[in-house]
């Protein structure tokens, strides 16, 4: 539904000259299973880097300025 | 279709978690910095830090000691995301020759990240810079709206700082803003930062963007740029870009959003029903495309309102739309993944959040230390257990225990870590370990399309950027060549780069019409300007080493003062200001000609000035004598001429000085500056001893009235002392002061000469010498300190011999000296040279009077 309001609103634009927009549409079931195999790598890369620990890493990383 | 202009600044977290304490550095900014000098071709800031690069961004270290990064000026959001990505590769090249160096001990960690778990409130900024000509007073509330929506795809994710919990956020940053307009970067933040800074000219404004967080996605990144670039020219453009909505809590709106991963949350408005962030995102997307082709719009808007479009479509379809793509839609599942396997259930962090809070603010309430661990959590008795066993109740309700605590705030120290590896550039983090999965690429990073060459040594085709860029490759290496967002100068050239466009740049041959360095047009600088800017442009100048332009700005604005050392007869002042200004010209002119290995015109100068010292001013010598300021000076010249002083000349000017400062006053900085000088007199006649007394009661404390410089010089003096006496420990104490001063103080031609040297005379034929001998060498040669970078061959030829490189040393020793007149005249030159093949052997001075003991560096 969302989608479609999107696309409404470049198809109605009152400015005939306004850019075209394509619509989106995710196919959900595939990115399901892409989202399970980020998830894995991305658990085998946390076991890789995490520190043992994690309070001294913090601890040593400290800012000291402060934006 | 009108250009737009923009860039963006990101501060780097450097750290050493394993750093030794090998002496050299201190502090990891610091090292990050110092190679940067080394290795990159850079033309330094004007009467800033840092350096500008061949691609025309900026590095420098801010406050605080981390490094930070400012990308050049560009005109696409593809070329943002390619200038960006350039400036990771930098620093991160940087932190991996410092690793490998180093091999282990002392490797660098360098991240990209947003919020300093440990000090809520604290955090590592990404500012974002946009150039326009909009009336100041619309822009905060046709703005804020999309700044407080837009973190629904380009927050970086992480945990809500503030929440002594577990509390997974989309925008760690968007917690520590307060305010919705604020002046303020370091506290009180507000969304929209006012500051005025244009760093350009033509009637070009920059609005300073502080809000936003620190991107590893360039999905994220783009959208995040070309969108605000568009808002910004649709407000430039006199239009309405926030279809009417208008938030009654700016604030609470942005931190809400925040914490909603599904844009449920609806935020009050002044005028209109509640609103969620997608829906004023769509809003001001409608006015995009609206007005998609007025004049005022960039050419890649229609490119932007596609992509932009399409974003907002995957928002509305759900989490899973968009995993892999932006940030936050990264981080947050691997956090709750993670706390799963750590067997804390997601569905119980708002359980323990309730609690902890609760606790922290019984602790804030108590004016103790808020920090919660779980020993005192599960103290008993302890300053809690009263009110944990009154929340145990709660906790058990929904199926909780107190000793769980312990793993909850063990799994919250781990998901902080998490989120600062996420963003590590070196060694790699957690983004570049999952980039082959992630479908955040929007450009190809290490095209040449927008540049002239490769992004990270090339500037940009458009903008100002590069005429800049051009200049730093052309003069890099040059240090009385500056550069400035808005100019590059050369002496008495400046390149005019005040059109952000880089439209009529050119090069001007009057630094005069330049605000920062500006005698007044036609006729004589008065002597109120001139000391002005003998003490803002000259001191500054010549204190980092820059004799030679220090020395060219002096002809610029005083010829008549600089012209008197060559007459003969008296000068005639017309008042006495007149004759102040002129006394104080030929001080520096003294200074400056000294550093250039020219000291008898350095003599000559205070020769005249001596005689035209004004009759009332401070300092005076006793019956029309010598005071101490100018014995001082003279001990300073003949300190500094050629490689070894002559020992006659500077003590019967210390003896004078000595004379002179009875029963005077004398200012605490030159007081300072004359006792190093008599401690190198003392320690050259041997006296080693009195030298250290003489300094260390000085170097012990850190008076402000002392300059910084000073005091650097003092410290490595006493680090020269200490080395003599056989106090190693002690002189590696002393160097590690003076080189943190100075590099902080961007002092680099006594960090060389004075530092390091006395540093790499520690250990000269260790296997890290070579490499200190190199950085002092390149530091030398980069701000042409002649005198300095032959001793440095010198040393190098003498400790580090080769029979291969033997002539040749020998050779362009001999064709740098022939430009400097002190080293011509210089008997220690001509006795090296005479007798290269014992200095070059490392055998002992052949005119050493002590052969049992002899001096290994032959008094260089």
């Amino acid at each position: 539904m969302e989608a479609l309001q999107i696309h409404d609103i470049a198809r109605n634009a009152t400015n005939p000259d306004a850019p075209a927009v394509e619509a989106a549409r995710a196919d959900l079931g595939p990115l399901r299973e892409r989202a399970g195999r980020l998830l894995q790598t991305g658990l085998e890369a946390i076991d890789r880097a995490l520190s043992r620990d994690a309070e001294a890493f913090l601890s040593a990383s400290r800012q000291r300025g402060g934006q | 279709m009108a250009s737009r202009v923009f860039g963006i600044e990101t501060e780097y977290a450097v750290s050493q978690p394993d750093a030794s304490s090998d002496g050299i550095a201190s502090e990891p900014g610091e090292v990050v910095m110092q190679q940067a000098r080394v290795r990159l071709p850079h033309l330094a800031v004007e009467g800033g830090a840092g350096i500008f690069l061949t691609n025309a961004s900026r590095l420098y270290r801010d406050v605080g000691g981390h490094v930070e990064l400012a990308t050049c000026e560009v005109d696409s959001p593809d070329d943002l995301v390619r200038y960006a990505a350039a400036g990771d590769t930098i620093v991160a090249k940087l932190a991996e020759e410092i690793s490998s160096r180093r091999r282990g001990a002392g490797a660098v960690v360098i991240s990209k990240c947003n919020v300093d778990y440990l000090q809520p409130g604290v955090c590592w900024a990404a500012h974002e810079s946009y150039c326009h000509r909009a009336d100041l007073r619309r822009l905060p509330a046709l703005l804020i709206p999309h700044l407080v929506s837009r973190i629904i795809y380009c927050g970086a994710g992480g945990l809500n700082p503030p929440c002594p919990g577990i509390q997974p956020t989309l925008s760690p940053r968007a917690h520590i803003f307060c305010k919705a307009v604020s002046n303020s970067t370091t506290s009180d933040r507000g969304i929209y930062n006012t500051r005025e800074e244009p760093l350009c000219g033509d009637g070009h404004q920059r609005l300073h963007v502080i809000c936003g967080d620190s991107l590893s996605s360039q999905h994220a990144l783009w959208l995040k740029v070309a969108t605000t670039a568009i808002v910004v020219a649709m407000i430039e453009a006199g239009i309405d870009p926030t279809g009417g909505i208008h938030l009654k809590h700016p604030v609470a709106a942005l931190h809400a959003f925040a914490l909603d991963p599904y844009f449920r949350t609806k935020a009050e408005l002044t005028n209109g029903p509640p609103v969620t962030a997608i829906e004023i995102q769509r809003s001001y997307l409608q006015s995009a495309i609206q007005h998609g082709h007025h004049p005022a719009m960039p050419p890649w808007t229609e490119q932007v309102c596609q992509r932009w479009a399409q974003t907002l479509e995957l928002l509305g379809q759900g989490p899973a739309a968009i995993e892999g793509m932006f940030d936050w839609s990264i981080k947050y599942p691997l956090l709750l993944a993670h706390a799963r396997r750590r067997g804390v259930d997601p569905q119980s962090l708002p359980h323990w959040n309730q609690c902890l809070t609760s606790l922290r603010d019984h602790l804030r309430s108590k004016a103790m230390p808020e920090r919660l661990s779980a020993d005192l959590i599960l103290r008993h008795p302890g300053p809690l257990a009263e009110h944990v066993g009154f929340l145990g109740g709660y906790l058990a309700e929904h199926g909780l225990r107190w000793p769980q605590v312990r793993d909850v705030l063990g799994l919250r120290d781990e998901l902080c870590e998490i989120d600062m590896r996420f963003g590590q550039v070196y060694p790699p983090g957690l983004f570049a370990a999952l980039e082959e999965n992630l479908r955040h690429r929007v450009v190809e990073v290490s095209s040449t399309a927008g540049c002239d060459g490769d992004p990270r040594t090339s500037p940009p085709k458009s903008t100002r950027a590069r005429h800049r860029g051009a200049a730093v490759r052309r003069y890099a290496g040059q240090g009385h060549v500056t550069c400035d967002w808005d100019h590059v100068r050369n002496g008495g050239r400046v390149l005019d780069l005040s059109d952000p466009r880089g439209q009529g740049a050119r090069w001007k041959i009057t630094s005069r019409e330049h605000p920062r360095t500006t005698p007044p047009a036609g006729g004589p600088v008065p002597p109120a300007e001139m000391l002005r800017l003998l003490r803002d442009i000259f001191d500054g100048g010549v204190a980092r080493g820059d004799s030679d332009r220090a020395y060219d700005l002096l002809r610029e604005v005083a010829p008549s003062a600089v012209e008197l050392i060559h007459e003969n007869s008296p000068a005639r002042p017309s008042n006495d200001a007149e004759a102040a200004a002129n006394f104080e010209v030929l001080i520096r002119l003294a200074r400056a000609q000294s550093r250039r290995g020219c000291s008898d015109e350095a003599l000559a100068a205070l020769d005249r000035a001596s005689r035209m010292r004004p009759a009332n001013s401070p300092g005076q010598g006793q019956g029309g004598g010598i005071d101490f300021r100018l014995a001082c000076e003279y001990v300073a010249v003949h300190r500094q001429r050629a490689l070894v002083p002559a020992g006659g000349e500077l003590n019967r000017w210390i003896d004078a000085a000595d004379r002179a400062r009875s029963g005077q006053n004398i200012p605490p900085a030159q007081w300072a500056a004359f006792r190093g000088h008599k401690a190198y007199a003392l320690c050259r006649a041997g006296r080693h001893e009195e030298a250290r007394d003489l300094l260390m009661p000085l170097c012990e404390t850190e008076s402000a009235d002392i300059p910084a410089r000073i005091r650097a010089r003092n410290l490595a003096e006493l680090g020269d002392i200490s080395r003599a006496l056989g106090q190693d420990d002690q002189a590696v104490a002393y160097l590690d002061r003076a080189e943190r001063l100075q590099t902080r103080c961007e002092l680099f031609e006594d960090l060389a000469d004075y530092t390091l040297t006395c540093r790499f005379k520690l250990a000269p034929r260790s296997r890290g010498s070579a490499l200190l001998l190199r950085r002092i060498k390149q530091a030398q040669h980069a701000l042409n300190c002649r005198v300095g970078l032959i001793r440095s061959l010198l040393l190098e030829a003498r400790f580090r011999p080769s029979r291969f490189l033997s002539t040749r040393r020998r050779r362009t020793i001999l064709t740098l000296a022939e430009e400097i007149p002190d080293l011509m005249s210089c008997p220690t030159m001509t006795h090296i040279l005479e007798n290269w093949a014992c200095w070059q052997g490392g055998q002992a001075d052949p005119a050493d009077p002590n052969p049992t003991n002899p001096d290994p560096f032959w008094g260089v």
